[in-house]
This record gives structure tokens, C-alpha cells and sequence, in this order.
């Protein structure tokens, strides 16, 4: 990779995170201060973050001669990448400025962990040289990202009855605020059936078999039954309201341990990713 | 009878689903944290001993072949099979009949406003802004408009149960009767692999390099020969993309270094065997065994232990072990083509070069376990992406309106669109209070059990 690209792509990261932080400080003034404009500007900032991360992804690609989904650096930015696309659709669709004081802090955690990663630009191994992989790490992304925003949707949810009266009317009801959790994770839940299904496809092309109950793919499939039972319990127990919110929560506990904790935790032969 | 009836009732249950589903995550989480496949040693020492008996005696070592486990699955299996039985003409009768205006009229828990359309509104043009289609229908004198969209999606769940069946099922049959073999040499050798009834014959073997001696891929190219029909098939295969003969794929698995053995009698030639890394050559005459314990191709060492300097054979060197009689007797490390003697024996290491290994596996079930893939995403599509939803009103005397409107997923959310789209194309006089039930199941209505005393316990909605 050659040095201006570097130099170009480490530019356009940094200004990204700290997009990523001033926009996290907005959100949290405007959800102490109640002030509309903070929040304005916060969205603003993270449209803003949104978009020098996406220029940084594309000129590391352009570096790389590759896709930018294949170490752990990688993995990361592009989940905060996920996070931010995710929430950006999520607050056209729902405009709940709020959800941004729960969500932004999450996107500025796992953009700081990335900032953490070495950076290093690396030739591929040969199993990683896969278009499954990118399908896979594309399309877990994207769930990550679903679940991120829903774990913060639900997060608001928890604290709304501290809020004030005046607050609450300003916003959507506990109601609305649980079914737009549930159709966020609907999405993500999908996404992750693919990332499954094409996760399990490269596997078995690249291994010879397409599950092995690796703890990396055994996370998966925990995070996986974890939002399946919240689907039930949905329709089964009447878990609606605080008991799902700390479902969609304890969810994304289980999204962030298969993709941090077991590469820290467990030896798996994803951990050299 | 009653308790038969009970266990059946449980069996086909949603409730025993949840109940399975936890358990399941909770022991995957244990298995994901015990190391599986260890040998039994392992566990008596890393773990407390109480601890290493327990998970070996639960057969926590293997978990995810445990006896418990697959009658865990089978059952799960087992509750999704009665469950999709049960569900089906219930489904069946629902889609065909249950979203009808006569089957809405008689409910009055939906979403429900009194709404006036503006002057230049029609009721039509509400359901064209909402992508719905009306139809008009008169009903008791009052004019009715009905749109239902989606309704294919009420068939996703069940898709998706019927996904994870064959998915289960598949998995646990291929995990049975899948053939899981492979076979290892350097090239110019061919080998016989019984349990596929085939020879393998490694013609070639390459380590491409990038500068920086990273590996940028392995590829063998092998002729596999089935011994009974005595066809023959050549191909490459390389990591990420598997060579595919007779319904079989071989997968370059991994690699490692091997030299040609040679054994002397003074300068009889007593035995020459190719070794890879862990082998031996053993003599006829007198219990003598040397082992190719390592091998280093740029061999290197500062006192803290042999290692390469590049993947390259500059400086090849093989670490041997001898053994007499079955016990040890030295290790040293020698360069190739340089001589080892013991007494009147003498043994050389010569023309290191690296081996392939090669999986091969046949898994007959694959195909099966992919389709259920397919249907559950397909369901989960349906399910999610499809929801059913439904408008309906009725045209009163006095220019206004009765508007009705009922979703099973995220009601509130679909309600708000419709009111959005009323207030955008008149003005909501009455909103009538929207009862808990809203987002009734749409199975509920025909969902009673055959003897009509009890619901079904996922029925709820
Ligand atoms: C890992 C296994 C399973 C998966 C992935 C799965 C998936 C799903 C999905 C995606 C839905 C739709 C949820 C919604 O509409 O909100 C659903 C609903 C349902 N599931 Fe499962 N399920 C599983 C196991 C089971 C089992 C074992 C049963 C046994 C009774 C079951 C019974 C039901 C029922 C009754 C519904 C409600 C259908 C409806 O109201 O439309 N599920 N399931």
C-alpha cells in the first residue's frame, strides 16, 4: 500500500472518529439538555462520520487490492461502519433522536476498539482469499449493526419511565419503541441466518466441513437462539416490553463475545482473523 | 389416556420449544468453553479433579456427539415436526379463508378511526397511498372497501420450521454417514484410500510464495483412480476451491516437510522409505527405529531453540530420534545427505521436499441441509419482510368513514402509517381506542384443538 494511501486512509479514520465522539457528546447533551439543536448536530455528525468512514474503507480497499473485511482491524471498522449505516436507516425511518444517545456511545466503543487493532495492511492467507468470506463478514456486518441498534433502542426504552412527562411525549411511546426494536432485530436476525449459511458455505470450502462446532461458530448459533427464543417469547409468553428490551440487550452482549470474546478468550481457528 | 394426552400436548408445544432452545444455548455456551476432543489426561490435569470426572463421565470432552445431545436435537427435531403437522391445515384453512371482509366485520379489537375524506379524496386513493389494493363489496347496505397484502407471508414461520427440520436432520444423518478421510505424500506418490475405494496419486505439489515467503496458496494436482470401474480423474485442488471426483471432494487440507530414508549395511542398501515429518524407518534385523521427529529448511540456533530462517531449503537440516528396542536411545539434528551410523548401520536423510495432505470427503446429505438453508431464510423473509396486513372501511351515510386496519407484526407501526396517510388526505374525527388485542394471531381464529376444549399454547396473540 503505498504511503499517500496510507496517510490518506489514517486521515480519514481519525476525522471519523472523532465524528464518531463529538456526535456521541451531542447526543448526550441533547438528551440532558433537551436541546433539539444538539441533536441536530449530532446527526449531522454522524451523517458526516458516516461518510469519511466509508471514504476510508474504500481507499484502504483501493491499498489493499482487496476487499477491506479480512483481519480484525478490518472486521471492526467495518462493524462501527454497519452500526452507523444501520442507525442512519433506522433514525430516516423512526426520526427518534434519542436512539442516538444509546446507539452513537456503542458506534464510538467499537470504532475505538478498531482504533486499537493494528492497522497493518497484510497479504492473505490462502483460506481467507474467499468471496464467501466477504459475503459473510458483508452480511454480518449488517446484523451486528441491526442488533447494535436495537440494543440502544431497547436501552431507551429501559430509561424512559425516568424521563419526564414532557420528555416522554416527545417521543415515541413504549409501545412504538418496542415494535421498532422488534422490527430492527427481525432484520438482523435474518441477516444473521445468512451470515450462518455463508459463514458455514466457506467453512466447508475451505475446510471440508460446513459446521464443527468451532467456539466461534458455536457463538454464532448461541447469538443466533437467543434472538429465535426472543421471537418466541415474543408470541408465546407475551414477552413484550422490559423483559424483551433485556432480551435485545443481553442479545448484543452475545453479538459483542462472539466477536470479541472468543477471539480473546477461546482458541478457535477464526482467531487468526 | 389423560397423561398420554398431556406428554402429546406437551410434545408438539411451543413452550417445550423455548424450554429446549434454552437448554440448548446453555450447553453450547459449556461446550464452547470446555476445549472439545482433548484426550482424557488433558481434563484431569487443567481442571480440578471432580471436575475433569464430570466432563468426562457426562461426555462434556465430546459434547456435540454426546448421546444427550442428539436426543436433545432429535427432540427439538421431534417438537418442530408435530408442530409444523399441527399447524398446517390450520394454515391452509386460515389463507384461504381467513382474510376475508366477512371474517374482519364480525371483529371490532383492530386499529379503528372515524375518519372524512378532503373534498378531493377518494377512499381508494387512502388504500393506492398505503400500495394496498381495494376491493368494494356491499355488505347489510354499507359500502365496504377490503385490501389484504401479504398474505403469503403468514406461510414464513412454518417454511422456516420446515428448514430447520431438514437442517437437523440432515446434519445429524451427515455427521453419521458422511465419508471423512485423506490421504498424504509427496508427489509421485499413489495411495490407496479403502474406505472410498479409490487410489489417489499426488502428480504434483506447490508451495507458492510471495516475496515477503508468506504462503499465497497450496495446490496439488492429483489423478484419482476408482479401483472398481478403474475410471480416472485429474484435477487441481487448492485451499478454497476443492478438486470434485466420483461425488467426492478432495480439499488441500495442510503440509509439512518429508525426505527420502535410506538405511545402509555398510553399503548394502537395506531400505529406503519416504518420511514425513513424524515417521519412521524401522530395520528388520535388530530392533533399530529412527523417527524424522522435525525438520528445518534454514535451519537456525542461538542456544534458545532450532528454528528457520525463511521457508526456503538453504540450510536443510532433520531433527531424528532413535529409538532401540522401543526405547529412546538419541536425538540430534543433522544435515541432509550427511550420514548417521549406529554400529554398522547408517542412515541418510536426502531430498527434503514438502508433502500435501489431502481431505477427502463425501457427505451425502449436504445437498438436503443446504435446501433447509434456503427455506429458512425464505421463511424468515415471509415472516418478516412479507407481514400481512389488512384495511378495511366502511362508507357511512354521513361522508365519513369507519377505517379499520390490523397487522400481526409490529401493529402499531402499521398503524401509525395508515393514520399518517388519513390525516394527509383528510381529517380523523374519532380514534377509537385500540384494544390490547390488536395484533391477534391471525391462525388464532381457527386454532382450537380437535376437541374443541383447550387452544394451543402459541396461540395466544
Ligand atoms: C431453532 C429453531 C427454530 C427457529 C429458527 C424458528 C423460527 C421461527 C420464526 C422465524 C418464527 C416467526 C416469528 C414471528 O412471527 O415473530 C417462528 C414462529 C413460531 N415458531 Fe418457531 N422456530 C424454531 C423452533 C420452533 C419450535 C421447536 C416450535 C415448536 C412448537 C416452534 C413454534 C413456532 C410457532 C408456533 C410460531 C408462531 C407462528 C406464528 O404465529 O406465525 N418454533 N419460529
Amino acid at each position: 500500500m503505498s504511503q499517500t494511501l496510507i496517510t490518506a486512509e489514517n486521515i480519514l479514520f481519525y476525522v471519523t472518529v472523532i465524528a464518531y465522539f463529538v456526535s456521541t457528546a451531542c447526543y448526550f447533551y441533547y438528551f440532558a439538555a433537551r436541546s433539539g439543536r444538539a441533536a441536530q448536530i449530532a446527526t449531522t455528525l454522524i451523517t458526516a462520520g458516516f461518510v469519511f468512514h466509508t471514504l476510508s474503507l474504500i481507499v484502504r480497499g483501493i491499498g489493499a487490492g482487496r476487499v477491506p473485511l479480512s483481519n480484525q482491524f478490518e472486521f471492526a471498522t467495518a462493524f462501527a461502519w454497519g452500526i452507523a449505516l444501520c442507525y442512519l436507516l433506522a433514525y430516516r425511518k423512526f426520526r427518534v433522536s434519542a436512539m442516538g444517545t444509546f446507539i452513537a456511545p456503542i458506534l464510538f466503543l467499537i470504532i475505538g476498539y478498531a482504533a486499537m487493532q493494528s492497522r497493518e495492511v497484510r497479504d492473505l492467507m490462502p483460506a481467507l482469499q474467499s468471496n464467501w468470506l466477504v459475503l459473510h463478514v458483508s452480511t454480518a456486518i449488517i446484523s451486528y449493526g441491526s442488533f447494535a441498534v436495537s440494543c440502544g433502542i431497547s436501552l431507551l426504552y429501559l430509561f424512559y419511565d425516568r424521563l419526564s412527562a414532557e420528555r416522554q411525549s416527545a417521543m415515541p411511546d413504549k409501545k412504538k419503541l418496542d415494535q421498532m426494536s422488534y422490527r430492527v432485530i427481525t432484520f438482523g436476525f435474518l441477516f444473521l441466518t445468512i451470515v450462518m449459511i455463508t459463514g458455514a458455505i466457506w467453512a466447508q470450502r475451505a475446510w471440508g466441513h460446513y459446521w464443527t462446532w468451532d467456539p466461534k461458530e458455536t457463538w454464532s448459533f448461541i447469538t443466533w437462539l437467543i434472538y429465535a427464543l426472543y421471537l418466541h417469547l415474543r408470541i408465546n409468553r407475551h414477552w413484550i416490553g422490559k423483559r424483551t428490551a433485556i432480551f435485545a440487550v443481553v442479545g448484543f452482549v452475545c453479538v459483542i463475545f462472539t466477536f470479541i470474546g472468543v477471539n480473546t478468550f477461546i482458541p478457535s481457528i477464526h482467531s487468526y482473523a | 389416556m389423560k397423561l398420554l394426552k398431556k406428554i402429546w400436548k406437551v410434545f408438539h408445544s411451543m413452550k417445550c420449544a423455548i424450554v429446549l432452545l434454552v437448554i440448548l444455548a446453555a450447553v453450547c455456551v459449556a461446550g464452547s468453553l470446555i476445549p472439545q476432543g482433548e484426550v482424557a489426561s488433558y481434563y484431569m490435569t487443567v481442571y480440578p479433579a471432580w471436575a475433569g470426572k464430570l466432563i468426562l463421565a457426562a461426555g462434556l470432552d465430546d459434547m456435540f456427539s454426546a448421546w444427550w445431545f442428539i436426543v436433545m436435537a432429535g427432540l427439538l427435531c421431534l417438537n418442530l415436526i408435530l408442530c409444523s403437522i399441527l399447524r398446517f391445515p390450520r394454515l391452509l384453512q386460515n389463507y384461504r379463508e381467513g382474510y376475508t371482509l366477512e371474517a374482519r366485520r364480525k371483529q371490532d379489537r383492530p386499529e379503528s378511526w372515524r375518519w372524512m375524506p378532503a373534498a378531493e379524496t377518494s377512499v381508494r386513493d387512502v388504500f393506492l397511498a398505503l400500495r394496498f389494493k381495494p376491493a368494494v363489496q356491499e355488505a347489510d347496505g354499507d359500502v365496504w372497501h377490503y385490501a389484504v397484502r401479504c398474505r403469503i407471508g403468514i406461510w414464513g414461520s412454518w417454511l422456516c420450521h420446515l428448514g430447520m427440520i431438514a437442517v437437523i436432520i440432515g446434519f445429524g444423518l451427515g455427521q453419521k454417514y458422511m465419508l471423512d478421510t485423506y490421504v498424504y505424500g509427496v508427489p509421485g506418490q499413489e495411495k490407496p484410500v479403502e474406505e472410498a475405494g479409490i487410489r489417489v496419486a499426488i502428480d504434483d505439489f506447490e508451495v507458492k510464495l510471495r516475496d515477503d515467503y508468506t504462503v499465497e496458496q497450496y495446490q496439488a494436482k492429483l489423478t484419482v483412480k476408482d479401483e472398481k470401474t478403474g475410471k480416472e480423474e485429474s484435477g487441481t485442488t487448492k485451499v478454497n476451491a476443492p478438486f470434485h471426483a466420483f461425488g467426492m471432494d478432495f480439499f488441500q487440507n495442510s503440509t509439512g516437510w518429508a525426505a527420502t530414508a535410506k538405511a545402509y549395511k555398510g553399503n548394502e542398501l537395506l531400505d529406503e522409505q519416504v518420511l514425513c515429518q513424524g515417521e519412521f524407518i524401522s530395520l528388520e534385523e535388530i530392533p533399530l527405529q529412527v523417527q524424522m521427529t522435525a525438520f528445518y529448511p534454514d535451519y537456525y540456533n542461538d542456544g534458545t531453540g532450532p528454528t528457520t530462517l525463511t521457508p526456503l531449503l538453504k540450510n536443510p537440516v532433520v531433527i531424528y530420534t532413535i529409538y532401540y528396542d522401543g526405547n529412546f536411545f538419541q536425538m540430534d539434528a543433522i544435515g541432509t545427505g550427511l550420514p548417521i551410523q549406529i554400529g554398522d548401520y547408517r542412515f541418510v536423510f536426502e531430498n527434503p521436499r514438502q508433502y500435501t495432505l489431502i481431505q477427502i470427503v463425501k457427505d451425502p446429505t449436504m445437498t438436503y441441509v443446504a435446501l433447509g438453508g434456503i427455506l429458512v431464510v425464505l421463511g424468515i423473509v415471509l415472516a418478516f419482510f412479507c407481514r400481512t396486513e389488512e384495511l378495511w372501511m366502511r362508507e357511512n351515510a354521513d361522508g365519513t368513514c369507519a377505517v379499520y386496519c390490523r397487522s400481526v407484526k409490529g401493529a402499531e407501526l402499521f398503524a401509525d402509517a395508515v393514520e399518517e396517510a388519513l390525516r394527509a388526505d383528510g381529517e380523523i374525527i374519532t380514534v377509537w381506542q385500540s384494544s390490547e388485542n390488536s395484533s391477534t394471531n391471525e391462525i388464532s381464529a381457527g386454532e382450537k384443538e380437535e376437541e374443541g376444549e383447550h387452544v394451543t399454547d402459541f396461540n395466544h396473540r
